[in-house]
């Protein structure tokens, strides 16, 4: 998965064509017209609001529907949306100047008091917003002026912008108001000034829109997107096959073998913003021991897992950040971080040094029928040579998620994490922040202090050759005491039946926007 | 036919109790760079995505296909004989208790409480086992009930009683072997039913650990690889059919036999 940001879908660990038609009838799939896609999510989108559906399929139709103020282009540098432009008076202020002439599909004008409080309704206790962690550098958000939003920030936070091309979506002040809890539900809706419109919000019999035709921007090649869930992988690619689906991104590159061979289907890969990795709980026995955790490191054969994963259509990950993070912040000058490369003799070495120099066993859940199950039995397999036992305990995929987003006893985690933006902020305070390591956190090794989080505190308004100072040694920290093991990057991919073009890339923020007719 | 099942069943015993040793390869053991294989002489039923030998884990894998449902088959027919002649011979309130709780039980979907049990209160596999042993009772308890109370009226049972033996010499000595058919094929058809339940909860992901050479399991981890090693998911399922069929009908032949050779 690779839409927009979406982190919270893509917990593994934690963790869908207008047919081709040529010459005939010009429909695809089971849409009427050939501007019409059918398009499958293998989970169903559960909120139109980001508040309360921070999720892969919710966001990518909010962010068909509902404007952000400011987008990513194809690099992923933050451009131009519902701002026209924007200034930052002070390190800790933007002033946003807001396009004009913008409408709401309901034909109400949107204004800057719609954006401002779009965006402080996530400060706000009473909404509860799944997105709140992305603005907690928020002071507050006012209108100054007819066109203008003001934004002051507690420090100053270069990922600001960055985040807010995804979870600044702007809805009407009045309607947001109404319904705290409950915007984006399918009793309530949305209301947005987006390419398109919703027409139908079912959580059971799926989602309709249409193109928004006063929308102020490019207008989408697509009338109409029939939005439909389909939960079994095997079923879900019958389903494309056969053209009663005509596009989907639900599609891994371990599977990417039974995609590309489909007759009549174009499967499209490109780099995905995640990183898959293990977390040792260092809170837990014998993980409590930094030797223990570097033969852990040692033990694994990550760049065997990594092909197995990824099919090769991946690769190592070296580090614990995103593919697109790193690069965006050191170019082609990434360091050399500490390895533990796969040696099952330093393994037994660092073994030695523990408490635990003849092994010892540990209970490991994992979510059964996900690949976590596969890379834990590869895991288990490899350390069981070190004499290390991870006795495997199955769960259901839903139970499991919930008890390691309760932080229930964890031990090693298998995750895989799918970010938002280029921002390596938006993934360090994640991983080693106190805070992240609370219920509900994504900090499953519990690795963390005070001095941690004042460097991260520090980092968060650090720019230039600093920032990447700070993040080095933050990276480095993580690869000598080996909180997370990191395993490889994978690419994303969408699939799309021969009536349909597009050119997805990282940072594309709706695939049905950027979706065509062939031909057109 | 009936020696074909029979050495079907026969073979599949063996294989359960000495398959670990007979499997070519460590069914445990990985070979990541190999992955899905297809068959071949070194791999004879080729190997999964991790490299393991299909079939090294099928043999290594018949201990816990049949182990646990002749465990089921052996709870569930003790039970339900022993309550079934009881409520049958005695009748009374001791009957209509029974008969209540059988309701009871009748009305609770199996293959849920499995699932609960398994999956959301994590009581583990042996407890599911138990319950499907208790949860496949009532259905038995019913037919012996009734059989019972079809016997209870003949007059080798009231010779039995008028000769004052005790009532539970009467019922398993002389009520027992006349009803012993229907226990008989019972036994087969609740071991026939707890391998596939358990191998359906297995496939759910909610039976023995992941990297377990259980049957169900490996149709679950397997059935992505159909177009890379067939065999390694159909295999299993080849077995398991091969198996509830022959105990199946071996149960139906047995029936007849014995309900033409019995004698009161």
């Amino acid at each position: 998965m690779k839409s927009p940001t979406i982190r919270a879908a893509v917990v593994a660990l934690l963790l869908l064509p207008v047919a081709a038609c040529a010459g005939s009838a010009q429909k695809g799939g089971s849409g009427a017209d050939r501007d019409t896609l059918v398009w499958a999510f293998g989970v169903a989108p559960n909120s139109l609001d980001i508040a309360h559906g921070f999720d892969t399929a919710s966001t990518t139709i909010q962010l068909a529907v509902l404007d952000t103020m400011v987008t990513l282009d194809a690099k992923g540098v933050p451009a131009p949306g519902l701002a026209t432009s924007w200034t930052q008076p002070t390190p800790d202020s933007y002033e946003f100047t807001l396009r004009k002439g913008v409408k709401f599909t309901d034909g109400t004008p949107l204004t800057a008091d719609d954006a401002a409080y779009s965006l402080s309704r996530h400060l706000d206790p009473a909404v509860t917003s799944q997105a709140a962690s992305y603005f907690t550098t928020v002071k507050k958000a006012e209108a100054v002026g007819a066109d203008k939003v003001k934004v002051t920030l507690t420090r100053p936070n270069p990922a600001f912008l960055a985040v807010s091309a995804i979870a600044w979506q702007v809805v009407p002040r009045k309607l947001g108001e109404a319904h705290p809890k409950d915007l984006g539900s399918p009793e309530v809706g949305t209301l947005g000034s987006g390419p398109f419109k919703v027409v139908k919000f079912s959580l059971t019999s799926g989602t309709v829109l249409e193109r928004n035709d006063a929308y102020w921007g490019p207008k989408p090649a697509l009338r109409r997107v029939e939005i439909k869930t389909i939960l079994d992988a095997e079923t879900l690619r019958m389903a494309v096959r056969s053209g009663e689906v005509d596009g989907t991104d639900i599609l891994t590159p371990r599977e990417a073998r039974k995609w590309t061979g489909l007759p009549g289907v174009t499967t499209t890969f490109y780099p995905a913003n995640n990183i898959a990795y293990l977390a040792l709980a260092v809170g837990n026995g014998p993980l409590k021991d930094v030797h223990v955790r570097r033969a852990i490191a040692h033990a694994i054969n990550r760049k065997a897992l990594s092909d197995l994963m990824t099919g090769g259509r991946g690769s190592l990950a070296k580090t614990m950040l995103p593919l697109p993070q790193i690069t965006a912040l050191y170019g082609d000058d990434v360091p050399d971080f500490p390895d533990h490369p796969f040696d099952l003799a330093a393994a037994k070495a660092e073994l030695a040094k523990s408490a635990y120099p003849d092994g010892f066993t540990m209970s490991v859940p994992y979510a059964s029928g996900t690949d976590g199950a596969t890379v834990m039995q590869a895991v288990a397999a490899d350390l069981a040579k070190i004499g290390i036992t991870l006795n495997l305990e199955p769960n259901p995929a839903d139970k499991y998620r919930a008890r390691v987003m309760e932080h229930d006893r964890l031990s090693v985690q298998y995750a895989n994490l799918t970010y938002g933006t280029p921002e390596p902020v938006e993934v360090l305070p994640d991983m080693i922040s106190r805070g992240a390591a609370e219920p509900q956190g994504f900090n499953f090794s519990g690795y963390g202090s005070a001095e941690v989080d004042a460097r991260l505190d520090t980092l968060a308004s650090a720019t230039g050759d600093d920032r990447k100072k700070q993040v080095t040694a933050l990276l480095t920290e993580i690869a000598e005491q080996v909180p997370y093991i990191p395993l490889f990057h994978s690419s994303s991919a969408i699939a799309l039946r021969d009536g349909f073009t597009a050119s997805v890339g990282t940072w594309t923020p709706s695939f049905f926007t950027i979706t065509r007719p062939a031909g057109s | 036919m009936k020696g074909v099942l029979v050495t079907v069943l026969a073979l599949a015993a063996l294989v359960a109790v000495g398959g670990s040793h007979l499997a070519p390869y460590d069914p445990a053991a990985q070979d990541l760079a190999l992955g899905a294989v297809g068959p071949s002489a070194a791999h004879w039923l080729g190997t999964d995505d991790l490299g393991r030998d299909v079939f090294s884990r099928l043999l290594a894998g018949a201990g816990s296909a049949m182990l646990w449902p002749v465990l089921v088959a052996l709870g569930t027919t003790v039970l339900s004989t022993s309550l079934g002649l009881l409520a049958g011979y005695r009748l009374g309130w001791v009957d209509a208790l029974m008969m209540r709780a059988v309701d009871l039980a009748f009305a609770m979907p199996g293959m849920l409480v499995l699932i609960v049990v398994i999956g959301v209160l994590g009581g583990g596999y042996g407890w599911a086992v138990l319950a499907m042993a208790v949860l496949l009772t009532p259905g038995d308890i019913r037919v012996i009930r009734s059989l019972t109370m079809a016997q209870r009226e003949l007059a080798y049972a009231e010779a039995a009683k008028t000769l004052g033996l005790r009532p539970s010499r009467i019922m398993f000595r002389h009520l027992l072997p006349n009803i012993a058919p229907t226990v008989v094929a019972g036994a087969l058809l609740s071991f026939v039913v707890a391998m596939v339940s358990l191998a359906g909860l297995s496939f759910l992901g909610l039976g023995l650990p992941a990297g377990t050479p259980d049957w169900g399991l490996m149709v679950e981890e397997n059935r992505d690889l159909l177009d890379l090693n067939p065999w390694a998911a159909v295999a299993p399922v080849v077995l398991l059919t091969l198996i509830a069929s022959s105990a199946t009908l071996l149960g139906d032949r047995l029936f007849d036999t014995l309900s033409k050779g019995g004698s009161r």
